[in-house]
Order: C-alpha cells, then structure tokens, then sequence
C-alpha cells in the first residue's frame, strides 16, 4: 500500500511548457527560481504559481543532495537565524568543502525572506529530502515540528503547501509503523481546514485519515467519518483518484460491490498513467470486485502495460473463477497466499469460494436448459456428503440473488433455465450509451471550465485615421445616394 | 493524544450511555466530552441519545450532555444547532476557551444576534424573540473586549449589533476618547448603510461629546449637522461666542466657516436665526453692509478708493463701539454680527470672490484660438465657445473676452442668446452686492415688456439664480415678481431656474406655489424648468409634493415637463437613502422612460456618495437591462454619483460598460468616472477615458473629452504627463476641419473645464469633512442634463469651489503671513500660458502687431463689416493685451531660468493662496510664525491665531491689490468702460448697447 502512493508522488505531471531545459542548470539555481516563484505567488495571492513551484519540486527531487540543500538554506534564510538553524539541524553534516563551495556563489544572491511561505516550503524540501534518504526518525521530527509551525499560520496561499506538508507527515509516521500515533492531530488540523475553507486541506486530511483508519482495518470507523465529513466538489484529481480507492475499499468490505466496483474503476482510470503503483492496486481490487460480482474482467485488463506480472496471480484466479472450478480456485489461492495477503485480499479471496461456484452454476445454466441437481452437483465438483441437496439449496440461493435466471423442478430433481431475452430490445444499451454521453460532455465542460483567459489588454482601438477615412466613405456614400435622388427628379 | 491511542472506540462509552445508572452515563459523557475531537464520527450517530439526555430535566448532567452535543455539530457544520445546544449548555460552554470551537461559535453567536438585532430593528418588532442567553454571551463578550482595551472590535461589534447602550460605554471608557469618536463616526458613515440607525449613532456620539470636559466643537457640529438640529450648532456657537477668550471666539468662526463649506443653506438659516441677534440689529446691519460695500468696490477695481474706503469703516465701527459704555457688550454684538455675516455665506462668497479676481490665471488665447478656428456659422461650437467662457471665468468677475469681441457675440440668436446672458451670471457668480445693477440693463424692465429680447431678459433672471446660487435672500423676492409679472416663457423659463436655484432647499411654500402656477400653465418650455426648479426647492427634503409632481408628470404631454418634473422628483430625495426606496420603486417601474430616466437620477442622489451596494446593484441592472437607451445611460451615469465617495473603485466598475456595444451605455460610463473622479487626477480614471475620447460615435467622444476634463482639473503636467497630451488632443480637435460638431463641441467645453475658474477651483463633491457638498452634487446632476438642454451647462459652476487656503485673523480680516508647501513647486504650478502659435518673440510684440496678426487671422472668415466694429473695440483691449502679455512673458523667462538650477524642493506660499488638493498634505506652517491656525486644516477657511497681538497687522488685501497693480489697472481698465462699475456709471458705454442683438 505504501509503493503505490509513493509512486504517484513522484509523478511528474508531463507540462507541456516544461521550466526545466535538456541543459537543467543546477539544482540550486532551480530552487531558488522555485523560492522565486513561490514569493511571486505569495504576493500576488497566485495559488497556481506555488502549485507549479511545487510539481517543479518533485521533478527535481532525485537531484537534491544535502550541499545543494544546506546552501539553498543559506541563501532563503539569514545563517544563524532562528527558522534557519532549526531547519539546518534535521540536514545530515556531510563533507564541508564542498558546501563552502556552494555557499560563495549563493550568498550573495538572495536576499533574506521572511515570507512564511518560503520557511514552510523549506520544510518540505527538507521532509522530502530525508524520506528520500530513509531518514525516518528525523523526517517524522521535521514533520512535526513543521505541522506545529503552520497550525500558528493562517494564509490561503500556504494552503497548498500545507496540503503537501500534511501527506508527507502522514508518510513519515506510516513508514516507522506510528500512523495511530498522529490521528488526533489529523482531525484536529482536518476541523481546522473545514473551518478556514481549505479544501485542498480537507480533501487530502480526509484521505489521510481514511488511509489511517483503514491501516489498522477500521473500515466502520472510517465509513462514519468519510459519511459525516462534509463533501465539496474535488479540487485535486490526485486527492480524488486517492479519495474514490478508499471508499472502493470500504464498500467492498462493506459488501456493496457495485458501488465499490463504480469507485475503483473511476479510481484507476482516473489516475494518471505514470501512477503505475496506484492503478495496478486499483486494478487488483477492481478484479476481485468484479468477481465477486459474478462477472468475468476481461483479458486485456491483465494485460495492460506494466501490470502483467503483478496482475498474475489475479488473472490466474479469475481463470479459476471463469470456469467455475472449484480445485483449480484452491490451488490457486494456496499459491499465490503471500501474494494476496500482502495486498490485503485475502478476506475477499474467501469470499470468492462461493462466487467460484455460483459462476459454475451459470455457465450450466447458459449451457443447458434443463439439467439434473446431480449433473449440477458433479460439474461443480461438490465433494460434501449429501452433493444433490447442496446443489439444490446452491441453486435456489442463485436463483433468488438474481444471479440465474431459472426454475427448479423438485419433484424430478431437476434445474429448468429460463430463455434469456435479446439485451438489444431492452433500453440497457441506451442508458449505457447516454452514461457515456454524460461522461464525456462532463469531461469538456471541466476542461473548459479549466480554461483561463488572459485580461483583454490589447483591445483594437480605431485610430483617428482610420476613423476619418469611414466616415469620408459613408459621407461619400450618402452623397452618392443623394446625387442618385437628385439624378431622379 | 494518549487517550487516542488507548482508547481506539468510542463504542463502549456509547454503549455505558443506554445504561439505567446515572453515575455510569456521567461518567460516559464526561469521557465523551473529553475525546469527542477524536470519536466525533462515531458519537455524531448516536446524538440523538444525548439529546434525549438533555432534555431529560431530572438528568443532573444535562448541560454537559448539551455541549458534547454542540460539539458534535461543530464537526458536522452545523453551526445553527451546534450554537443552540451550545447555548443550553449553559455555563458549561465556557467563552474564555481558547479553542477553535468556541471561537467559531461565539462568531456564530455575534453573527446571529446581529442579524436578529437589525431583523427586530427593520421589521419595528420588539426585541421579544431575541434568546436572552444568546445576548449574554454576546455581552459577556462585549464586556470582555472593553476590558481587555480592544475597543475598535467592540465598537465595531456594538455597531454592528445595534447595541448602542453598550457603544456608549465603549466609547466612554476607552483611552483616547476624541480618537475613538472618530473612528466610530468613520464606521458609521462608511459601513452603516440605514440612514435612520446612522443618525440615532451620531446623535449618541454628539451625547458623548457633550459629556466631555473639552468637547471637540468641530466635529461636534458637524456632526449636528448631519442630523440636522440647528439649535444645538446654534447653542454651541453663542457659548463659544460669549465667552471672553479671544480663542473660542475663532473656533465659533472656524466652525461656521466649516458649516459654511457644507453648502446647507436651510441649515445655515435656521442657525443664523437661532443666533441671538445683536441688541442694536439696525446699526450693525447697516455697518455690515457698510463694510462690505468698499470690499466689493475693492473687487471692482477703483484701487484709489479702497484704503480710504477701509479705514472710513474701520472708523465708523470704532465709532460705533465707543457709544457703547459697554464695550464687553459691544465686543460680544460685534462678534455676533460677524458670526451671522459667515452663516448667510456672505464672508465665505467675498472673500473667495476676492481671491478668485486676485489669482486669476485665465488663459485669454485658448479661447482666443478657439473662437478663430471655429465656423461662425456653427451655432452649437459659437455658443460652446461662450459656455467655455463662462466656466473658465466663473467666479472671477472677468469678463473680458466677451468685451472684446461684441460683434461676434452678436452673433448669438434666440437660445443661444439667453445662454450668452446666463453666462454673465457663471462669471460673476457670488457677486452678490452687485450682481442685480450688473444685469440691470438685461432684465426685464417693470411691465411694459420694453423692447428687450425675452431670451435675453429669460437668461438674465437665470444668470441672477446662478449669481446668488445658494445663498439667494435678498434677490428671491424679485425673482418671484419678475416671475409673476410675466408670460412669456422664455422669460418664465429663466426666471424659475434662477428662482429654483437662489432658494436651493429652502423649501420655501410661497415659492412653490408661484412656480407650480407656471408648472400648470403646460407650457412646455417654462414647463421643464418649472420642474427643475421644484425640484431644486425641495432638495432633500423627501416631502410628499413629489407625489404630485409625479401625478403631474404622468398628466402632461410634453416631453420635456415630465423630464423636467422626473429631475425634480429626483432632487427631492436627495440623501434620503432608503427612505426614498418606495419612490424609487414607483418611478423605475414606471411605463414612461422617460420617469424611470427621472428613476435613475433619484436612485443617484438618494444614494449620493454612499457606494450603497443595493444602489450600485439596481443601476448596473438597470444599465444592462433597459430598453430605453437614456434610462440605460442614465443608469450608468448615476454610478459616478453613487460612488464619488469612493473614487478608486468607479473605474473598475464601470470599466465592462465602458466597453459596451451600445455607444449611450459607454457615453454614461465616461460621464461617470468623469462625476465621480472630479478633480482626482485618478491614474486608473484617465486611463479609462482615455480609449474613449477617440470613440467611433461622436457623442461618446463628447463625453469622453468632457469627463477627461472633469478629472484633470488643476492635475498639473507635472503630476500626469498626459493633462499635456489631453491639452494638445483638444487643440487638435478644436482646429480640425474635418471634425465633427459633436466632438467639437466637447473638446471646446473640456478646455473651459480644464482651466474652470481662472485655474483656481476645482470639482469637489465632498467638503473636507467628508459630507457631501449639496450644491456641488446638484449642480453636477444638472449640469448632466446638457445632454437634453445646452443652457443648462452653467450648473457645473455649483461644483466648483476654490482650491485656496484663507488665513482669517479674528477681525475676519486676510493678515499677510507665510507658509511651506513641502514640494517641487513645478508639481502644483499653474499651466504655462499658451503662446502665439509663430514664435515667443511674436507675443512680445506690441499691441498693434499683435492686433493686425490677430485680424489677419480673422480676415478670412471676418466681413469688412464688422472689421469696422472691431477696430472700434481695438484700443480698451489692445491696452489690456500688453500689459497681460508682459506678465506672461515674465512668467516663461522665470520659469527658464529657474531649469538651469536645481528645483527647490519646497515652495513658500503667502496667505492666501492656491493650494490644490493634491498639495494639501505637503503644506505645513512655519513654526516661528506670528499665526498659528485654530484647527489643522490646510486649505479653505483657517481662522489664526495671534501669537504677537501687539504687533502691527499687514493685511494681504490691500498688499496684494498693490502688488498686482498692472493687473488690476488693466481690469479696472476694462472695467470702466464695462458695466461692472458702478463708479463709472459715467462714461461707460450703455451694456444694452454691447449686447444689442441684430436679430
């Protein structure tokens, strides 16, 4: 579960106009016309700067060494000041010469700042820097020390910041196995979102809290905070990819499979592609949804790029499901048991028992229009002591699930199917058709909506000139038209 | 956070809730309570429990029971009911608390009750409903902000919920009691926007000053004022003027002259009537007209005459005084006679009369220029150039140009006639003592109706209005005869726009009926102005006469008397604010454009300077939505009058319109940034305007030019390059050919407006102590009817008031004294004057040159004839050409001189001078000064102080007539032969003569 997030960080939103040429300059120099660029956002209140600083951020983020980092400091704070020896304390020491280096050419080039939003965007270099380098206890300091810092802030333009801030606190705590550790604090800083209008707090705080909750398997609890909490439209797509996974999750535990199913398709098709981690997990539990839907994923879904070895053993179960073979489900599952508890399936996979048989059981029903309970009971492979009695209580729950369409015959013992309809005369395909319709018109409006227009400063203004010369040709006109009247007399 | 981690459910507290033991659900509550950051998801499902608990009487806990409650619909955003348990909570909900939680509920709280409070206030219900516990948070609240010293929160928060018993402590027992007024008379004015509950703020403020040791008269009666209570300004006054310390004395002026500045002219005459008069009123009267006859002498020029003049007076009161065995008495009669003098207005209009003529720097060759480039035949730019006339000299009693050039202005027929002799009453305006033997020879003679044009006769009782404009008493009363005594209603037309703005607010009975006799005649002429006129007499007073001014309207025919009639309406609600909404709402709806173009005037002035958000909301609706075009412009234009208070936001506002499709709405825009950034010089208005003045509808250009003007008014160059660049644009415009009337036309009166009142006033709608300047306002919502009626031009010279700061001793006299003006003296320097357009040397030339060139230039478009005629005016003017061409060339040789060295950085002005308002923040009096001023102001009327009273006074008055000598002999020389003088009745040739028309 961690990997997958991880990954998606690290997405790097492919901007078409890219800041960052073939020929990067140096690291520092990048992050200083980040610092740059958040100071300009700060003062002109320009919330989309900072969220670009911060894209700009994770592409560089491979580069960053404590050099670059501890000058970067240098520069962005006066040395020796307070935010700057408590942020200077959380960076390893590491060979001197080189730093000194760096610290020549930067002193000179920026001015100290005493913008809140640099200092908490240092604390996100920082953070970032040390989780990077798996310096937990240190990361989950910094992380803290820095959430105390912007508790005691409150400007709008911090807001995204914070918002990153929060995912990386959150991110330290879980990789040292503390995540229960930081639930109050995460409610209380969520209350505090709420209050102040930030959305992008509140949505990623929601999914921080929900991925807490559901850590320790506590899906009731974070069903009543995900249903109470107050809902607005999304602003991040990735906080929404995040945000619809987990309530995927809770409803599938929670048996509602179809919205669950709803949620992690939206999920993984929502994510974008570099997210490789996010959409395979999603993909995973959408295939085990489907199946315990009674529907078979198709195959491509398997095969996507990237997902074919760690869908394997998915694809190998919905086979056994496909068929409806009970031993081949056994066998799989005993396989591939490290596998599916790592991803946290298992339970579901039990689930999937039943389903296996009841998949089985439709394809005899397609197969066959009228087939006897112990037929039933042999190509299900029923090996319980009374098969037929079975098979009949199986196919009577089936067919009151609305899973087959069929009749039983008790006295002779035998399973009467039904003739299925043409789907074609029903509305299905037009209500499937103006689903997508609405999907798409949904999808321009956004974009459009998405859409900014520079102020019309360059309006085309009539010259004197210009004007003098229509007016000649309309006076010239009506004269023409007059001579035209006189002409006619 | 430890509780969180061992406690990971809060499904067992919940669950010990539905037990039968109290002890065991206190204890769940307590616990609940605690973790309830923590569980709030879980509890919020079985709230409903606890609220069984609650209400559960016999449950001693209830009240904990309450806030766990209030808490959890705090988490769920429910502000309403998480308030409303928090309330029953009781004692238990602690306001101290420093946690998010009681922070958003006590807004909440302070929230709700204020918007109760202003609920009970508007629908007149008691305040019954209100939770008494909700008001005691909100005062506990309240008491712990005036405790803690944070009293701006609390005032604001008092205000806000009408608690005017609790913003009267606050302001009681805050530190600095004179700041804190202030500030609560800026949050009244600026963020109450009931007009009733802002008068009951002030009213307790003026209770609050009265209880003070050392009141601060000033704005104490301003502040009496704005609620209209003339005894109260009358009480204080006659305190301060009994008193024996010389220094209340000069308050009491100062403060009149404060009121003065107002322009409230009912106001101002109840006070002076309430004003004690002095025992022997009869000798006094007579001595103040005495003393003020030499003043006005002064003015007109005969310079032997006045010293002696003065002195005689001086003499004569020192006579006066002696007879008095007490001169305390004496003394204090004295001053009361004086006190009424400043209350009628005459003191203020004199001496801004004097320093209007001392100071003016008209530039004769623009209009010059003008008159030459334009086609004789074109009536409308021949009578522009006459409008620009008027207003470039409003005020300063020069009228030379219109000597000069009599032929040419013979040239004015019928309208454009009565507008020419209107335009006499713009320069003369405020020459009250004379302003009746000036227009002698044009008004109509007793009765017979004697050979006189009416359109001269009509334009003369209009030029009379606008002479005594605000301040008419003594002339109402020849107005009404020459009213009644005629038919004719050219002459009806001009005599009710002169009574209508002599008696401005009077709301006088008497006057009303006569003119609502003309008014039912249904002539459609007299008709217009009748309606104006009403309309001007009632300023302000909301009373029910709009009511039948209105039925009227909906009566009649003509066009023009129901627009008339819909201005009129209009200006009755001046001020009004949401009184006015039911007539307003009346007249919108109304299916007549034309009343709902009268709706649009009376939502600007009801809502005059208020920037009431409802106000702007009505109008920009108006402006987008209307099918009448003039209720659309009208609507755009009324927002420079909604907004001028404010004048940074109307370009952002308007800046969308400004860029319409439909040229009237664009026209509104630009008379509203030009109505609401008079006089600013606002950056973002010029830029705004800018697009416009080259607009491809001519109409739109007009109005751009005009508003440009508007805005630039006194902007030196130096300050925005581009007032040069607009000088040179008009230039242009004017000496095009090719261009058409319209713009033309525009571009002639900008540059009347850009240099209004010989380059000393400007367009102020907002005295200095932020109240709206009535007069000014009304003049300007006139003035914008030019649209409809030329004539009506004149009423911008309501809105000009002098850019000048007057040092007045306590003798009302000027002392000569000296004071700093902290900046580059080429930031606020006059324009240069024009030159000849050939070469400087050429203006050097003597007359004669100048003269043959000038005729040269006029040869092609002259008639041999009236060459013959100009020849004859050639001497009087060539006289006066040289010497003022003399003192122009001066001027430019020091301004070169002073480019080679370095500019100073501060200039020395003397008393009084011109301080325009972009200067008044660099003024600054010299700290050794004999004078100091009684309140720091930096322009208008200052009353000194004497620090040497022993010493000897110079007086500026008769210095500065010595000084400008040439000047004054050159106008006196003009003069004599005009018909200002009275002293040279003599050999003046008969005015009649001068404007003897052909036609």
């Amino acid at each position: 579960m961690t990997q997958d997030v991880e990954m998606k960080e690290q997405q790097p939103t492919p901007a078409p106009a890219n800041p960052v040429s073939p020929t990067s300059p140096s690291v520092l120099e990048q992050l200083k016309d980040i610092s740059a660029l958040i100071e300009t956002g700060a003062y002109t209140r320009e919330v989309r700067r900072i969220m670009r600083a911060i894209r700009w951020t994770i592409q560089i983020r491979k580069k960053l060494n404590v050099s670059v980092l501890s000058a970067f400091l240098n520069s962005a704070f006066v040395p020796g000041s307070e935010v700057h020896s408590r942020l200077a304390a959380y960076i390893p020491k590491e060979d001197d010469q080189d730093m000194e280096v760096d610290i020549g050419t930067s002193v000179t080039l920026l001015s100290k700042h005493s913008l809140p939003e640099i200092e908490i965007y240092c604390y996100l270099l920082v953070l970032i820097f040390l989780i990077d380098q798996k310096r937990y206890d240190e990361a989950k300091a910094c992380s803290s020390a820095s959430i105390a810092r912007i508790k005691n802030l409150n400007r709008r333009t911090i807001d995204v910041l914070a918002s990153r801030l929060y995912f990386y606190y959150s991110l330290s705590y879980e990789l040292t196995g503390d995540l229960a550790e930081i639930r109050g604090t995460l409610l209380a800083l969520h209350r505090t979102a709420t209050l102040r209008h930030d959305e992008l707090g509140q949505e990623t705080l929601l999914n921080l809290l929900l991925r807490n909750y559901l850590h320790y398997n506590l899906y009731d609890k974070a069903e009543k905070l995900r249903s109470k909490a107050p809902r607005f439209e999304a602003h991040s797509n990735q906080q929404f990819c995040r945000y619809l996974f987990y309530l995927g999750k809770i409803r599938t535990i929670q048996l509602e499979y179809t919205d669950a199913k709803e949620s992690l398709l939206q999920a993984a098709r929502k994510a974008p592609v570099s997210a490789l981690g996010f959409r395979i997990l999603c993909n995973k539990w959408a295939v085990i949804v489907r199946l315990l839907l009674g529907e078979i994923p198709e195959r491509t879904v398997f095969m996507q790029k990237g997902m074919e070895k760690a869908l394997r053993p998915y694809f190998e179960l919905t086979n056994a499901v496909r068929i409806g073979d009970l031993e081949l489900f056994k066998t799989v599952a005993e396989k591939f048991a490290s596998a599916f508890s790592s991803d946290g399936t298992n339970n579901l996979i039990v689930r999937l028992r039943h389903n296996v048989i009841r998949t089985g059981l439709r394809n005899i029903s397609i197969s066959y229009s009228k087939i006897s309970l112990a037929d039933v009971a042999k190509k299900l492979r029923l090996d319980s002591p009374n098969p037929i009695a079975d098979a009949e209580s199986i196919v009577a729950k089936a067919i009151r699930d609305g899973a087959i369409d069929a009749t039983i015959d008790h006295a002779c013992g035998w399973m009467i199917s039904k003739e299925t309809g043409d789907i074609y005369s029903t509305n299905e395909p037009q209500i499937a058709f103006n689903s997508r319709i609405a999907f798409c018109l949904n999808m321009h409006n956004e974009a459009v909506r998405a859409l900014r227009f520079p102020p019309n400063s360059d309006k085309e203004k009539e010259s004197a000139e210009k004007r003098r010369e229509r007016q000649q040709q309309e006076q010239e006109l009506a004269k023409h038209i007059a001579e035209e009247d006189d002409d006619e007399f | 956070m430890s509780a969180a981690t061992t406690v990971s459910c809060a499904g067992g507290l919940l669950a010990m809730l539905n037990e039968s033991h109290p002890t065991l659900k206190i204890h769940a509550l307590s616990n609940l309570n605690t973790f309830v950051n923590y569980f709030w998801p879980e509890i919020s499902t079985s709230v409903p429990i606890i609220e069984s608990l609650y209400e559960d009487e016999e449950f001693e806990q209830r009240h904990l029971a309450a806030l766990l409650v209030s808490k959890v619909f705090y988490h769920l955003g429910e502000l309403n009911d998480s308030l409303s348990y928090a309330l029953g909570a009781d004692h238990q909900f602690d306001v101290s608390e420093d946690s998010d939680y009681v922070h958003t509920l006590l807004a909440k709280a302070i929230d709700e009750y204020a918007s109760m409070k202003i609920k009970a206030a508007e629908s007149n219900y008691e305040s019954a409903v209100i939770d008494p516990r909700l008001e005691a948070i909100v005062e506990r609240m309240l008491d712990k902000c005036i405790a803690d010293g944070k009293y701006q929160q609390a005032i604001g928060v008092t205000i806000e919920c009408r608690r005017l018993d609790k913003l009267e402590e606050a302001v009681i027992r805050s530190d600095n009691v004179h700041a804190t007024i202030n500030y609560c008379i800026d949050v009244s004015h600026n963020f109450v926007y009931r007009r009733e509950y802002r008068l009951e703020v002030l009213r307790l403020l003026v209770k609050v000053y009265q209880q003070l040791p050392s009141p601060d008269y000033l704005s104490m009666c301003q502040r009496l004022m704005f609620l209209d209570e003339p005894e109260g300004v009358a009480s204080i006054l006659e305190k301060l003027l009994q008193s024996e310390n010389a220094d209340d004395t000069l308050m009491a002026y100062q403060i009149a002259f404060d009121l003065v500045e107002n322009e409230h002219q009912a106001f101002l005459l109840k006070v002076r009537d309430q004003i004690p008069s002095a025992k022997k009123l009869q000798p006094s009267e007579s001595k103040q007209s005495d003393s003020a006859q030499p003043d006005a002498d002064a003015v007109t020029g005969s310079i032997a005459v006045v010293p002696e003049d003065v002195q005689m007076t001086d003499g004569t009161q020192a006579d006066s005084s002696a007879e008095y065995s007490n001169s305390r008495e004496a003394a204090y009669d004295e001053r009361l006679t004086k006190m009424r003098g400043i209350l009628s207005g005459e003191t203020c209009i004199q001496l801004t009369l004097q320093f209007l003529y001392n100071h003016n720097k008209s530039d004769l060759l623009i209009l010059k220029t003008i008159k030459q480039y334009v086609e004789m035949r074109n009536s409308v730019c021949h009578s522009a150039t006459i409008y620009a006339n008027a207003i470039m000299h409003a005020g300063t009693t020069v009228d030379t140009f219109l000597r000069e050039n009599l032929d040419w202005l013979s040239r004015a027929t019928n309208w454009a006639k009565f507008s020419a002799t209107a335009g006499l009453g713009v320069i003369h305006r405020g020459h009250l003592q004379q302003g009746r033997s000036l227009m002698a020879p044009y008004l109509p003679q007793g009765g017979a109706g004697s050979g006189g044009s009416p359109y001269s006769e009509g334009g003369a009782l209009y030029a009379l209005g606008l002479i005594h404009a605000n301040h008419g008493e003594g002339i109402e009363q020849f107005l009404i005869e020459s009213l009644r005594s005629t038919n004719v209603e050219v002459i009806q037309h001009g005599a009710c726009l002169g009574l209508g703005l002599a008696a401005l607010g009077t709301a006088d009975d008497d006057i009303f009926d006569e003119i609502k006799n003309v008014l039912y005649t249904d002539s459609a002429v007299a008709g217009e102005a009748a309606g104006i006129s009403m309309g001007l007499l009632m300023v302000g007073t909301a009373s029910e006469k709009a009511g039948e001014m209105l039925a009227y309207a909906h009566e009649t025919q003509h066009e023009k008397i129901i627009r008339g009639l819909a201005l009129g309406i209009a200006l009755t609600v001046y001020g009004r604010e949401e009184e006015a909404d039911t007539l307003i709402e009346q007249m919108t709806r109304d299916q007549d454009p034309i009343v709902r173009y009268g709706g649009m005037y009376a939502l600007a002035l009801a809502y005059r300077g208020t920037a009431n958000n409802k106000a702007i909301r009505q109008l920009l609706h108006f402006a987008v939505s209307d099918v009448s075009d003039d209720v659309r412009r009208t609507a755009v234009l009324a927002l420079g009058f909604v907004l001028y208070s404010d004048p940074e936001q109307t370009p952002r506002i308007v800046s969308l319109l400004s860029e319409s499709y439909n040229p009237h709405v664009r026209y509104g825009a630009a008379l509203a940034v030009g109505i609401s950034c008079a006089g600013t010089g606002l950056s973002e208005a010029i830029s705004l305007l800018e697009p416009l003045t080259s607009d491809v509808v001519d109409f739109v250009r007009q109005g751009a030019l005009i508003a440009m003007a508007m805005v630039m008014v006194q902007t030196s160059e130096a300050c925005d390059s581009r007032v040069g660049q607009f000088r040179r644009q008009l230039e242009k415009i004017i000496l095009d050919k090719h261009e058409d009337t319209m713009s033309k036309m525009g571009a002639i009166l900008a540059s009347g407006i850009l240099d209004a009142g010989g380059r000393n006033v400007t367009i102020k709608l907002l005295s200095k102590t932020k109240h709206d300047k009535m007069t000014a306002v009304v003049g300007l919502a006139i003035f914008s009817q030019f649209w409809y009626w030329y004539p009506l031009i004149y009423f911008i010279s309501l809105a000009f008031s002098p850019t000048a700061l007057i040092g007045l001793n306590n003798d009302l006299k000027v002392p000569k004294f000296e004071f700093l003006s902290h900046a580059k003296p080429s930031l606020f320097e006059y324009p240069k004057p024009t030159t000849v357009p050939t070469t400087t040397s050429a203006a050097k030339l003597p007359t004669a040159v100048l003269s043959t060139s000038a005729r040269a230039k006029a040869r092609a478009s002259k008639k041999d004839a009236e060459k013959a005629n100009a020849e004859k005016a050639e001497p009087s003017s060539g006289k006066g050409k040289a010497s003022e061409k003399d003192g122009d060339t001066m001027q430019i040789d020091s301004a070169a001189e002073k480019k080679s060295e370095p500019e100073p950085s501060y200039e020395i002005l003397t008393n009084p001078a011109r301080v325009i308002p972009a200067q008044e923040k660099f003024i600054e009096f010299l700290e050794d000064s004999r004078y100091v001023p009684v309140k720091s102001a930096t322009s208008g009327f200052v009353l000194l102080k004497d620090l040497r009273p022993s010493e000897p006074e110079v007086l500026a008055l008769t210095d500065s007539l010595s000084s400008t000598a040439p000047n004054a002999a050159d106008a006196s020389a003009t003069r004599q032969q005009g018909s200002a003088s009275l002293m040279a009745v003599d050999d003046e040739p008969a005015p009649p003569q001068v404007f003897e028309y052909t036609s």
